[in-house]
């Protein structure tokens, strides 16, 4: 648990067809990361946060200030939130240099510009973009423009810092190093950090806590850890990587929400809505219907095969559809392809059985 | 890949099209008194309408401008009732005849007009007639080309570079001038330059409203149309004068600002 609260926040708003209702708090030196599916309203939190787009209703505080409170008619323009915010695709402004948009906000704040530039400058530098100051944003790579853009938003001091996507807009190749690069500097930085992402490999690099939102409420909450060990949804149990399933138990057996029954070990007494979770890898492939000790067997088609170093993933589409981890080996064996009929089984106590 | 062959009949027309357009050019220039073209351009009436010209049709950019850009900024970014219908008074006067305008201002703004006649009571400011009427009459022409050029280029311009400002501690005004001007710039001088050029050509509008006053009202287009009958001579160096000017204009323009 973190010490002092720095940011509490109840976002309540309707955007289009998006209705967003979140509470978020983050404590300062803590990075929150928001995960989510497209159009969740990630983004539409931070701006909230920002001051970019008016609540309906709920409150933002940071610090023990409140900045925007409908009921009070409390409001803080964003210029005056000292909130720092990197925006998905940077928005370094293209006409100016390096140096001129991380000076831009210290000028903004009436300092003098040779003190402005100069300490711009030794933000550059700390973030080692000492060669690039008078290039224009349209001159850097992607990495180097989104520290530039970091560097821009920290250069104010701020309490808190936003950071949409941050790495969306970078290739592949750069995003691992750039990704390491920026858990350094956040963690340089003492205020609050709000980082949203779709991107689970982010926020398990990068998260001290996840808050996951879909269609505009908070799904789930907690550690990387919790939300890999007690997945709630089907999007948590895609980022957690694990089959995920509802329905009701009653004694040792679940009956799924489309009907299929499944034999478990339900040595928690639980009793009614639950959720069931399956490691893709305690799922066992077969091309024939297999004989043994397995209690949940089913027929399915291969749908997609993702192969990761050694190891193969496969989706198998049936009426309970399951994600199952072979070996590659075993993948060119069975001589399995998209579309290949397969049986599959699962040890009744390789079903993980909690409460809903 | 080849080129697709083009019709001979679209060939020949576009070749008649061109023609009409360069021979006239061609034919000014044939026509040029080029041995005495400084005497013609230093006889005093040419020499004062030169100078009401640039007088009047800077004045009627700087009008422009300064009221133009914050019409555009209001066409673009605010919703109001009467929105549409503002915008098309806005851009009437680019389709509307100049002399109709000319007619227009003077039962508007002139000695017995709508407002003129507030004007000359309150104020004892007459607009018919005067280098300022001249000045009204050009802007009312050329602040169209103005205003629409910056709306779609503030219309097109990401809005949220402004909201990055505006966590930079950025004041709306500090947001105005730093970024969205900067933004929008190529297109404020292409349209500056489009109104200034149609606010120097200007006729209809100007003698309606202003009269044809040597070193007063009398621009160059007033000159040429006036000297056209009794001294041709000076008429054409005067059309070489405002030629000159249209291909500097255009010349300057194209690439970065018109990307013709």
């Amino acid at each position: 648990m973190v010490a002092s609260v720095s940011l509490d926040a109840t976002v309540q708003l309707r955007l289009g067809t998006l209705e967003l209702d979140v509470t978020i708090a983050a404590g300062a030196g803590e990075t929150v990361v928001i995960l989510g599916p497209n159009g969740a309203g990630k983004t539409t939190l931070l701006r909230a946060v920002a001051g970019l787009v008016p609540l309906q209703a709920g409150h933002i505080e940071l610090d023990g200030a409140v900045l925007d409170d409908p009921a009070t008619a409390t409001w803080v323009p964003t210029e005056a939130r000292r909130i720092g915010y990197v925006f998905q695709d940077h928005l370094l402004f293209p006409h100016l240099s390096a140096l001129e948009n991380v000076a831009f906000g210290l000028r903004a704040q009436g300092m003098r510009r040779r003190v402005a530039r100069a300490e711009a400058g030794a933000w550059l530098e700390r973030l080692g973009l000492g060669d690039h100051t008078h290039n224009r944003p349209s001159a850097l790579s992607g990495g180097q423009a989104q520290r530039v853009a970091l560097a821009r938003a920290l250069a104010l001091r701020p309490r808190l810092l936003l950071l949409d996507e941050p790495l969306a807009a970078l290739d592949v190749s750069t995003r691992v190093e750039v990704r390491r690069e920026l858990r350094r500097q956040l963690e340089s930085f003492d205020g609050a950090r709000l980082l949203v992402t779709h991107d689970p490999v982010e926020a398990v690099a990068l998260a001290d806590r996840v808050v996951v939102i879909e269609n505009g409420r908070v799904q789930q909450a907690g550690t990387v850890a919790d939300l890999r060990a007690r997945p709630r949804s089907r999007y948590v149990a895609d980022f957690a990587g694990v089959n995920l399933y509802t329905g009701v138990v009653r004694s040792d057996r679940l009956r799924t929400a489309d009907g299929t029954e499944l034999t478990v070990v339900n040595d928690t007494g639980v009793d009614g809505q639950a959720f069931a979770i399956v490691h893709p890898e305690a799922v066992a492939v077969y091309p024939a219907p297999p004989v043994g000790s397995p209690r949940n067997t089913w027929a399915g088609t291969v749908g997609d095969v993702d192969r990761e170093g050694r190891r193969a993933r496969l989706r198998i589409d049936a009426p309970t559809p399951i994600t199952a981890e072979i070996t590659e080996n075993a993948l060119v064996d069975l001589g399995l392809r998209p579309g290949s009929e397969v049986w599959v089984s699962v040890k009744a106590t390789e079903i993980e059985v909690f409460p809903a | 890949m080849p080129a697709r062959p083009v019709p001979a009949l679209a060939v020949v027309l576009a070749v008649v099209a061109v023609a009409f357009f360069v021979l006239p050019i061609l034919g000014l220039l044939r026509r040029a008194p080029w041995s005495d073209l400084w005497e013609q351009l230093s006889d005093p009436v040419t020499r004062d309408a030169l100078r009401v010209s640039l007088i009047c049709s800077v004045g009627a950019t700087v009008l422009s401008i300064v009221f133009g850009v914050p019409l555009a900024w209001v066409l673009a970014r605010a919703e109001f009732p009467g929105r549409r219908l503002a915008r098309a008074c806005v851009i009437l006067p680019m389709i509307l005849p100049p002399v109709v305008g000319g007619v227009a201002l003077f039962l508007a703004f002139g000695r017995r007009g709508v407002v003129g006649q507030y004007f000359d009571d309150w104020f004892g400011l007459r607009l018919p007639f005067t280098t300022g009427g001249a000045i009204v009459a050009e802007t009312f022409v050329a602040m169209p080309f103005l205003v629409i050029t910056v709306e779609a280029a503030l219309r097109g311009i990401d809005h949220r570079y402004e909201d990055a400002a505006a966590t930079l501690g950025a004041t709306r005004w500090t947001r105005f001038r730093r970024v969205t001007l900067p933004l929008i710039a190529p297109s404020l001088v292409a349209g500056a330059a489009l109104a200034w050029a149609r606010a120097l050509g200007e006729f209809g509008a100007t003698i309606t409203f202003a009269g044809n006053f040597q070193g007063k009202t009398q621009t160059m287009p007033l000159a040429i149309f006036l000297a056209f009958e009794s001294r041709p001579e000076s008429a054409i160096a005067l059309s070489l004068v405002l030629m000159a000017i249209s291909l500097v204009v255009l010349v300057s323009l194209r690439d970065r600002w018109l990307r013709l």
